[in-house]
């Protein structure tokens, strides 16, 4: 290692330890006071939310870490009063404060800003931002001091000083005053404080808002103020992972423990090419919209205009689910109890020239649930534009749809899969090398895909064919863009890459919906063994002749996970 | 139940006592039930939703249909286990904040039961998965009571910090160990067919009801029957007698000539091998093969079942029950509204802080409402 990388490292672990150091300070006072704070996670997530949150509406990283400290400082409230004034179990009020802030921070953070239960990145003022020390740059060319002073002394964020400072003044305040005589005090015997006729109760409660409350409030405003300040929800996989002070967040209490240490953690987890399996089923993955944007020129009222449209003709009731029709199913579509309004009365919809395709969309009740299904999609070798079903799903979306089921067509590659199966996506391959999120403007573009197809959702598909007694395997489905189809060679070469079947849909609208942020899982019909497979010659015509055998399963399955839900 | 001839409250710390049984079993638990649903409500008017559309999801999708029952069953299931682990360890004065990891090495104990040896049944092999379960979480469970019976470690910070050790661990198993080549997913290979758990809907009988594949299976009836287990080692046995003892006063208790050291050990031993057999019911029962982070979450759950389910089998059970139904329905809740998934959280949150933390408050306060009705009572005497 030389002596640049030794910098680096240092330079980065005191960026790492800010937060440690703060939580431990945190700790430090409440064991001083005999208090063990169990609480002190959820604390600092509750500081990171209130600070990230305020920070952006304010624009001012200093107001958004005043509010951090606020936050906490209410938690570690009602945990004094939990505790103290009710002579509750602080270890369980901890506790429950734990899974309370795990759920609260991202339930606010969904209703305020609609990203996943993430704050928004922010950006200028309302960041903290690296401070160069007097004469950082003058005395570099000193030989070994030099360097070390301008790379990792100088160049911190605020927090970073003054958390330092902190250790200092925590000194000074537990050995050389008066309260801190009384805390450690208390700490050590509290019933020699009571002779004493000092108040336990009312020590015990200042012990709580300095300590706990400050120093966790310190620590998540430094998550707001040092990196982009983002709470993040999610897998660890934005492309902007390696900055400091992104918070990532998981929705369950499982893992919380983990967050505490959040830096150290998160740098272990990067390490990991596991780290999904960290993440509890279920919520991996799973983001929100960013704000629905119209699939091409800036008529932001397109999406919501289609949706009044839709309403005057579909009534108002919120739709529960969105259903995409592949080839060869548009049956399905006409048992929906309801309205069918043409494509072409929605302007922007797509115009659908596939035959076999049944170019509508069906709003209404399917087994007692309220659905919207489109009967045909556009694909992307129609007209070169892998975006062209971004409006009808944002419509889905502002229709209040929260789930997608996609059905498609595709070729299998596994010869326990032949013609007439279903198979239900477990995954995905882009063989296209297209996207449709090509030209978002914002981060929201970085969608992850763990888990974009949704093990909540693959499970309950996977029951409703159990129940109907049909074998529903799962596979990883490749998307080819087309019009031709695949030649042999590149058939084999998607069965190395570890692809099960493969079509030419689906992929796309899979990003977008994850992009949206509805939940979404797709099942294929296989209609014909892919190129190569078999010495069937593969044609539109045999397509369409071999769909409705799966299509009958497909139907059955559907109705029935239908069934289940209502 | 009288009042004894006693005033209603002598001093606020002692008021205890002062409430008539029913009212401490029922009554108690109830109102805290009430506060945390009535704040969960406004957590969601908070968020600009419907709660009444939430409960009416929660409901209808966890116990209006055999199907949602499947899977609030399943939940319970694991939850009864867990918090039992919690209840005996609680007896003798000790959180096992631990359970998470316990029932995590516990999936692990059932892996390498299932996958090395060829079971010719599914009952021997689960009788001896139950056994690797069991032992596992008990092993883990091992070092921190030892650590606090002979060091004095606080058993809090031990097992907690075990979670960590046991959350790493799996994922150097399940990574390096036990995955089969040529997969990706770090997961062990699935387990023999023959071990294969029936389920509700492949129980003769329980199938008329349960129609559809659902994850609960024979391990629930067994969950019940560790709750009448631990409800006769505690009440019914010396050693029950022993460990409670011990969790009241521990200076008596070693002045009654009780081993401080062997208390701590066999009631953690009990607690960490219940946390491992929840194992049966998720890994054996459900995936049928070993996942990472298998537990997720029930062992933190258990602590709110047991505090819910006052330390007792019965409670335990019957908080269980809740927290299926709670988690089952907060599924639902992110699958079928715009309420994120996390709303289950909070109500977890909420139930611990009110029926855990927050007993007191309740108590004084229906202790003052019950002097009122005496008060009232006495002057139209």
């Amino acid at each position: 290692m030389d002596y640049a990388t030794l910098l680096q490292l240092l330079d980065s672990t005191l960026r790492l330890a800010t937060p440690l150091l703060l939580a431990c300070l945190a700790g430090l006072y409440s064991e001083r006071s005999g208090v063990f704070d169990i609480g002190l996670e959820g604390k600092m997530l509750v500081a990171a939310m209130c600070a990230g949150a305020v920070a952006f509406y304010s624009g001012s990283a200093w107001v958004g870490a005043l509010a951090g400290i606020g936050g906490s400082l209410i938690f570690a409230l009602i945990h004094g009063v939990t505790s103290i004034t009710f002579r509750g179990n602080q270890l369980i009020a901890g506790v429950a404060l734990n899974f309370l802030a795990s759920g609260l921070t991202v339930l606010t953070a969904q209703a305020l800003f609609g990203q996943g239960g993430r704050t928004p990145p922010l950006t200028g003022a309302a960041r903290f931002g690296e401070l160069t020390l007097p004469f950082a740059e003058a005395l570099r060319p000193v030989p070994v001091i030099g360097p070390l002073y301008a790379e990792v002394i100088s160049g911190h964020s605020v927090l970073v000083y003054m958390a330092f400072a902190i250790v200092a003044l925590t000194w000074f305040v537990l050995y050389r005053t008066r309260y801190g005589l009384r805390l450690r005090a208390v700490g050590e015997n509290p019933a020699a404080v009571d002779t004493a006729g000092v108040s336990v109760v009312g020590l015990s409660a200042v012990r709580l808002l300095p300590g706990a409350g400050d120093a966790a409030g310190h620590c998540g405003r430094d998550r707001a103020g040092e990196g982009a300040g983002v709470l993040h929800r999610g897998p660890a996989l934005h492309p902007d992972r390696h900055r400091a002070g992104r918070l990532h967040r998981q929705g369950d209490p499982a893992p919380r423990g983990r967050r505490a240490l959040c830096e150290g953690t998160l740098t272990l987890r990067r390490k990991s090419s596991f780290s999904s399996a960290d993440i509890p089923r279920g919520v991996r993955g799973v983001r929100n919209p960013p704000l629905l944007r119209p699939a091409r020129g800036d008529p932001m009222s397109d999406a919501e205009t289609l949706v009044r449209l839709i309403r005057a003709r579909s009534g108002d009731a919120p739709v529960a689910l969105g259903l995409i029709l592949g080839s060869g199913l548009g049956h399905l579509a006409h048992a929906v109890d309801g309205v069918a309004i043409p494509y072409a009365d929605l302007p922007g919809f797509p115009h659908v020239g596939v035959s076999g395709h049944n170019p509508n969309l069906h709003i209404g009740r399917l087994e007692g649930v309220r659905v919207a299904v489109f009967g045909a999609r556009e694909h992307y070798y129609e007209s070169g534009n892998p975006r062209a079903m971004l409006l009808p799903l944002q419509v889905l979306k502002a229709l209040g749809a929260e789930s997608l089921i996609l059905t498609n067509a595709a070729g299998s590659m596994r010869p326990d899969v032949p013609p007439g199966s279903v198979m239900l996506l477990s995954d995905h391959i882009n063989f296209s090398g297209l996207n449709p999120l090509i030209g978002e403007k914002t981060d929201a573009r970085f969608v992850p895909m763990t888990d974009a197809h949704d093990p909540a959702l693959r499970e309950a598909l996977k029951a409703a064919a159990t129940s109907e007694g049909i074998d529903l395997p799962e596979g990883v489905y490749c998307w080819y863009s087309g019009p031709s189809f695949e030649t042999p060679a590149e058939i084999r070469m998607l069965k190395l890459l570890g692809g099960d079947a493969v079509g030419m849909s689906t992929v796309p609208e899979v990003i977008l919906a994850r992009f949206l942020g509805l939940r979404v899982a797709a099942i294929s019909t296989i209609t014909n063994m892919a190129a190569g497979m078999s010495d069937e010659r593969i044609s539109h015509e045999h397509t369409k002749t071999m769909a409705p055998l799966g299509a009958a399963k497909l139907e059955r399955i559907l109705r029935e996970f239908l069934r289940s839900r209502h | 139940m009288g009042w004894g001839g006693r005033p209603p409250f002598i001093l606020e710390g002692r008021l205890m006592d002062r409430l008539p049984r029913w009212a401490d079993v029922a009554l108690v638990p109830f109102v805290s039930l009430t506060l945390a649903a009535i704040i969960s409500a406004l957590v969601i008017v908070a968020i600009g939703q419907d709660p009444w559309e939430a409960i009416t999801v929660m409901v209808k999708g966890s116990v209006m249909n055999a199907y949602g029952w499947g899977y609030t069953l399943y939940y319970a299931t694991s939850f009864i286990f867990t918090g039992l682990a919690v209840t005996v360890a609680f007896h003798a004065g000790l959180f096992n904040i631990g359970g998470e990891g316990q029932a995590q090495l516990g999936g692990l104990g059932v892996a390498l039961t299932l996958l090395f040896i060829p079971w010719p049944h599914w009952t021997i092999a689960l009788v001896a998965a139950s056994l690797g379960a069991a032992l596992f979480g008990a092993a883990w469970a091992a070092i921190p009571a030892y650590l606090q019976a002979k060091r004095g470690s606080h058993i809090v910070i031990t097992t907690i910090m075990f979670n960590y050790i046991a959350a790493s661990l799996m994922i150097f198993m399940l990574v390096d160990v036990l995955r089969p080549p040529g997969k990706m997913d770090p997961a062990t290979a699935n387990f023999p067919p023959a071990t294969h758990l029936p389920s509700f809907n492949e129980i003769p009988g329980l199938n008329a009801i349960f129609t559809s594949g659902v994850p609960a299976n024979v391990t629930f009836f067994i969950a019940l029957a560790m709750a009448v287990v631990v409800w006769l080692l505690l009440w019914r046995t010396r050693l029950g007698y022993q460990i409670r003892a011990f969790g009241k006063s521990e200076p008596a208790a070693r002045y009654a000539g009780i081993n401080p050291t062997k208390i701590i050990m066999i009631a953690m031993l009990i607690s960490g091998g219940l946390a491992g057999l929840m194992a049966i019911n998720n890994v054996m029962g459900e995936a049928e093969r070993l996942l990472g982070n298998s537990a997720s979450g029930a062992g933190f759950i258990g602590i709110a079942v047991a505090l819910m389910g006052r330390n007792h089998p019965i409670g335990v059970v019957l908080a269980a029950l809740l927290f299926g139904f709670l988690f089952q329905g907060g599924a639902e809740l992110g699958l079928w509204t715009k309420i994120p998934i996390e709303l289950r959280t909070v109500v977890q949150g909420l139930v611990i802080l009110f029926t855990g933390a927050l007993d007191m408050m309740v108590r004084m306060l229906l202790v003052r409402i019950f002097a009122l009705f005496r008060t009232s009572r006495l002057e139209a005497a």
